[in-house]
């Protein structure tokens, strides 16, 4: 027992520093962490599937993989909005589900921030959840926590919840 | 041949055996450090591992490996039976068994003369129960055992003459006698292969290619290639290495990628290249050229025909066979099949256990099965098929079949499951109990199967390619082995098509035929039958599926949903047909007509704008357009699929769709094609039950549709048999309508024959059975093949006048004959309305006279029936009367409830939409009543979903039968009265 405290406290020391991958929706600063995602993309020729729910933009042809993108701003409830020449598609590592990514407006930086800065949802209270209340539950289900930039307010996603998220 | 399959046999034993014993060692330390509480699926991967060698070897008579390897099996059983612990000195022994069992399979020729003796006994000793406290003394056991050593030695020696039968199996010692034989018959076999594998080489087609690559001494193309790491042989004295390559898929997979850019790179390239430049567009075009083949051949390297799998089932069976003194024959099909390498190579182990099976379990003796009646000789069928979207194999015997009652014992025995588990079960889940780890049905074990590892290997191996097993077994008859794996990789051929701007590939297996209609035809050949869109094919109306209204459409079809598609392209039909009939004159109009109809499909338009660019020179009419479809079957089914444009045919990667999309339906997977873009492949079981295509819907609806009318109508056929009379019959009691040569009818007792899909069809003459005048005989006539019957029989008919709506109102008594439903004039003649069923009885007394005889000796059943419709009112009266049953009929439920509570009944036998009082309404007061509250009662309706259904049976009926299935319908009435 001992040694698991010590482990962990060390653990936490050199664990401090996170880095998300931020993007932009709807105008809002979005992170996810970035050892989830396997790169960023800017094939957007995808191929709709009919019938399947709207949040699933279409599969997209990756050097040879076929991925499913979701249009993320669906998925946390925004309107759907037009592909600009600003528009990136985020791949997740295929640890996390079969090949798939989101579809993003903007991609942003890759901000470096410390743990403890990020309140994860148990932490923040109904008050505090004014950032993320123009979310629709199933989107307010993918915030990890949010985080305060210098300039911005960072809503933390979790990208094990994206497919799941998906409803028929 | 028989040479080769040695050879080709033995070098499969070896790659496999190497591929087992790659990571056994792995395994066999991990367990080491488990010690008393080991991993138990680790145990049984190893347990599985020995024992595929084990049997290999038995088969293949390398006596050597096989008692090394079941002295090891032994030794792992005890582990799984937690007898032995893995410790060191146990997992020690392991290890040198397997670095045994590694030299001698490098040294394959001359394993059997190898001497085992010492690690054979070490192994042995293990087996004592003594063998765990030797542990601590390690020194001084080494000197006693010497002596056990020798005793487990004999015994085991022994063993292999037979004194040890129950474990080791008496085929070893028939192998014994023939081993120097046959040993050497299969090197020298070896050594003549060896010599021509050149000549191999470059007759083989899939590698012929790689001919002028370095490595060409790719020998034993035939043996599927193991893609796992490259074995490095243990002993140098054959220089296997040069002979065969082993590549990882992950390589393979990585080139096949590579190549996929590299397509892409060319197709920009193309766009870009300068076409002027004639020496740019010869480099261009190689480079495409070679592109292409490049991205083909490297998509050919995973590929093969499962054949290389199957062919060589013929030989173990029959050496299998001959072992168990068994006759056995076995039929290979499908063996063009193709499969990825990777699904094909695991195929191997539980193809051979499920043959091997069959062999041993399902096939009797050849005198049980003379004293059974069966043919002497056992017969295997395995064959392979693409069925939807997946790749089916079946191995079927006609063996003893699959005993519930033994496998209740053995589960119980084995404590696998409790009785009460057991009394949940059906058979057919009993029957898959034989797919547990640990059960085993064979009375002995022996070297071909019976150590309860066989099935269980087959299910993990099969659900490991994300496949399934599924057994069914008939006692007495034979047992079934179905396996369908995922076409994962596999390539199939597919049609690709487009609607907007996607395309789509429907597999080549769905395809019938293509059918394209041009200018107005687009708009005259398409017409509405009720709720549906229909064009009449030859002689059969072909429900239309539009696709690019299915994709939009998420939710399965409803009748409304049909009926508003209907309807939305026959406005357009007529909006378009009346301003082509106005003008000629130029492109304004259709602008025109296109506003005209705001809700034109946009894929209309499109096929049509494009269209208009190939053809639009040629003709006077504004525009030309056409229309494409292609005609699809799903089993007996078959439906029009309109697209947009038919692009060709590919053959494609199937990439299977991501797990999240698995509701849907009418997808079977996605494919990547040559231009990087990706196509979805259609699944077209699953958009005929999209759409609800059913031919007998067709009719069934618009009786529906009608209902609130007073005169009901009916789509009727109309023909001519003789000069005079008119005949009509009921659309939806067609199954097709056969264009034959009079000529190929064979008269066989005065009654005419013709084969038709390889089945002896009886051809039933009008005037044989009906006073009518007889045909006017043509060289090619038409025969009518009616749905819902028992026996294949066909109405002969001169020729087809049309199809009518008729009223159902018939009239039956003016002139009434057996076998005739009733009259009506149809289009301004007389028309017979024949009862097609009634017909084949007076034509073929004899098929139905047990039917009969049935009735005949009960007493009389009184049945009630009710039924608003006066066509379906003699219709299934027919049918009860002409089965003995006294029928008593009213128009709905108020008169029958009057009848009800007037005379004794034994059934009722109702319709649910009917005028004053429906069937709902009349079985709630017939079972609320107290009088004869129980009889039985059977619904007929031509409702057919499934909420209908519920609320059919809710009202308190007992069954429910559609109106035009005579055999279901007389099956349920038989059932419900007892009656065989």
């Amino acid at each position: 027992m001992q040694a698991e405290v010590s482990n962990n406290f060390e653990a936490s020391e050199v664990l401090e520093q996170r880095q998300y991958c931020s993007f932009w929706l709807a105008n809002r600063l979005f992170g996810v962490d970035i050892l989830h995602v396997k790169e960023i993309n800017r094939v957007l020729e995808f191929t709709t599937i009919f019938h399947a729910p709207k949040e699933v933009k279409g599969y997209v042809n990756i050097r040879g993989q076929i991925h499913l993108v979701l249009d993320l701003r669906l998925l946390l409830g925004f309107e759907a909005s037009a592909l600009s020449d600003q528009s990136s598609v985020l791949i997740f590592k295929t640890q996390i589900a079969e090949p798939f990514g989101v579809l993003v407006d903007k991609i942003g930086d890759v901000v470096g921030v410390s743990v403890d800065e990020v309140e994860t949802r148990s932490m923040f209270d109904d008050s505090s959840l004014s950032d993320t209340d123009s979310l629709s539950d199933a989107g307010a289900n993918l915030v990890e926590g949010v985080c305060k930039l210098e300039n911005d307010i960072m809503v933390v996603l979790d990208a094990y919840k994206f497919i799941s998220a998906v409803k028929f | 041949m028989g040479m080769e399959l040695d050879k080709e046999i033995v070098d499969e034993f070896l790659s496999e055996s190497r591929e087992h014993l790659e990571t056994i060692e792995e395994d066999f330390l991990a367990l080491e450090k488990q010690k008393e509480d080991p991993d138990m699926d680790l145990v049984n991967k190893v347990f599985r591992a020995i024992h595929t060698i084990k049997g290999g070897a038995g088969f293949l008579e390398l006596i050597r490996i096989h008692e090394l390897s079941h002295v090891m099996e032994t030794l792992l059983s005890r582990v799984r039976d937690k007898d032995i612990q893995p410790d060191s000195i146990v997992v020690g022994a392991l290890l040198e068994g397997v670095d045994m069992l590694s030299s001698m399979l490098d040294n394959i020729e001359d394993s059997n003369e190898m001497d085992i003796a010492d690690i054979h006994g070490k192994l042995s000793d293990m087996l004592s129960d003594d063998g765990k406290v030797i542990e601590p003394q390690k020194e001084a056991s080494v000197t006693v055992d010497s002596e056990s050593k020798e005793v487990e030695e004999k015994k085991v020696k022994k063993g292999t003459k037979g004194a040890k039968a129950t474990k080791v199996t008496k085929a070893t010692k028939a192998t014994k006698t023939a081993k120097s034989k046959k040993v050497t018959k299969a090197t020298k076999a070896k050594k003549v292969t060896k010599a021509e594998k050149d000549e191999n080489v470059t007759k083989d087609d899939d590698i012929s290619q790689t001919e002028t690559a370095p490595i060409n001494k790719i020998e034993e193309s035939v043996l599927p290639v193991k893609q796992e790491k490259a074995v490095t042989a243990k002993t140098p004295t054959k220089d296997r290495s040069s002979s065969t390559i082993r590549l990882s898929v992950e390589i393979l997979d990585k080139l096949m990628m590579l190549a996929g850019e590299l397509v892409l790179v060319r197709n920009q390239q193309l766009i870009h290249a300068d076409k002027s430049d004639s020496s740019t567009k010869s480099i261009v075009q190689r480079l495409d050229l070679v592109t292409s083949d490049l991205q083909e051949t490297i998509m050919r390297t995973r590929m093969q025909p499962i054949g290389n799998v199957f062919n060589k089932f013929t030989r173990v069976v029959r050496d299998l066979g001959n072992k168990v003194n068994k006759k056995i024959e076995i039929d290979i099909s499908g063996t063009e099949v193709e499969l990825d390498k990777t699904i094909l190579e695991s195929l191997t182990d539980p193809l051979t256990h499920l043959i091997r099976n069959c062999c041993d379990h399902g096939i009797e003796s050849t005198e049980e099965r003379i004293s059974n009646g069966k043919s002497p000789i056992g017969h295997i069928a395995l064959k392979a098929f693409h069925e939807g979207g997946q790749i089916n194999i079946e191995i079927e015997d006609d063996g003893k079949g699959i005993n519930v009652e033994v496998i209740k014992k053995k589960v119980l025995e084995k404590n696998l499951k409790t009785e009460a588990e057991l009394a949940q079960m059906s058979d057919k889940e009993l029957t898959t109990l034989i797919l547990l780890p640990g059960f085993s049905t064979a009375e002995k074990v022996s070297d071909l199967s019976g150590r309860g590892v066989g099935m269980d290997v087959v299910k993990s191996n099969i659900e490991n390619l994300g496949g399934t097993v599924d057994i069914e077994s008939v006692m007495g008859k034979g047992t079934t082995m179905h396996l369908r794996l995922p076409l994962t990789l596999a390539i199939i051929p597919c049609l690709i098509v487009s609607v907007g701007e996607y395309r789509y590939a429907i597999p080549q297996v769905n395809l019938v035929e293509l059918m394209s209609l041009y200018d107005d035809e687009v708009y005259t050949k398409i017409e509405s039958a009720g709720k549906h869109e229909v064009f009449r094919l030859r002689d059969t109306l072909l429900p239309m599926v539009r696709l690019e209204e299915l994709l939009q459409r998420k939710e399965p079809f409803t009748d409304e949903v049909r009926a508003s598609i209907t309807e939305k392209y026959r406005k357009e039909q007529e909006a378009r047909l009346h301003n082509m009939n106005l003008s000629h004159k130029g492109n304004e109009e259709v602008e025109d007509a296109k506003e005209g109809v705001d809700d034109i499909s946009k894929g209309v338009i499109n096929s049509e704008l494009t269209e208009s660019v190939d053809n639009g020179k040629k003709d006077q009419l504004p525009k030309s357009q056409s229309l494409n479809f292609t005609v699809l079957k799903v089993g007996s089914k078959r439906f029009g699929l309109i697209v947009d444009k038919v692009l060709g045919t590919e053959e494609i990667v199937v990439k299977p769709m991501h797990p999240v999309l698995k509701p849907l339906n009418c997808y079977s997977g996605a494919t990547v094609m040559g231009d990087g873009k990706v196509a979805l492949i259609l699944d077209i079981d699953g958009i005929a039950k999209h759409v609800g295509v059913d031919l007998n819907g067709l009719a069934t609806d618009k009786v529906v549709e009608d209902h609130t009318e007073s005169s009901e109508k009916q789509s009727v056929l109309l023909f001519q048999y003789g000069e005079k009379e008119q005949f009509a019959v009921s659309l939806p009691l067609i199954k097709r309508i056969e264009y034959i040569e009079t000529k190929n009818i064979e008269d066989v007792g005065g009654k005419g024959f013709i084969t038709i899909d390889g089945v002896s069809t009886l051809v039933l003459r009008l005037e044989k059975v009906l006073m009518v005048s007889p045909p006017v005989e043509k060289e090619r006539m038409y025969l009518l093949l009616p749905k819902h019957i028992k026996k294949p029989f066909g109405i002969l008919i001169s020729s087809l006048s049309d199809i009518a709506e008729t009223s159902m109102e018939l009239n039956d008594e003016s002139y009434i004959e057996d076998g005739l439903l009733g009259t009506d004039i149809v289009n301004e003649h007389i028309t017979l309305f024949i009862d097609i069923y009634r017909l084949a009885e007076l034509a073929m007394p004899e098929w139905f006279t047990e039917d009969k005889n049935a009735v005949d000796d009960d007493k009389k059943k009184n049945i009630l029936l009710l039924e608003d419709a006066p066509f379906f009112r003699q219709l299934i009266k027919g049918y009860l009367t002409t089965n003995g049953f006294d029928v008593m009929t009213a128009e709905n439920g108020e008169l029958g409830l009057e009848l009800f509570n007037k005379s004794d009944f034994d059934l009722v036998v109702s319709d649910i939409e009917m005028p004053v009082m429906d069937g709902r309404e009349f079985m709630r007061n017939v079972r609320n009543g107290d009088r004869n509250n129980q009889i039985p009662a059977i619904a007929v309706t031509s409702l057919d979903s499934e909420d209908d259904r519920q609320k059919v049976i809710q009202s308190g009926y007992d069954r429910y039968e559609t109106k035009f299935n005579r055999d279901s319908f007389m099956n349920a009435v038989n059932t419900i009265l007892g009656i065989n």
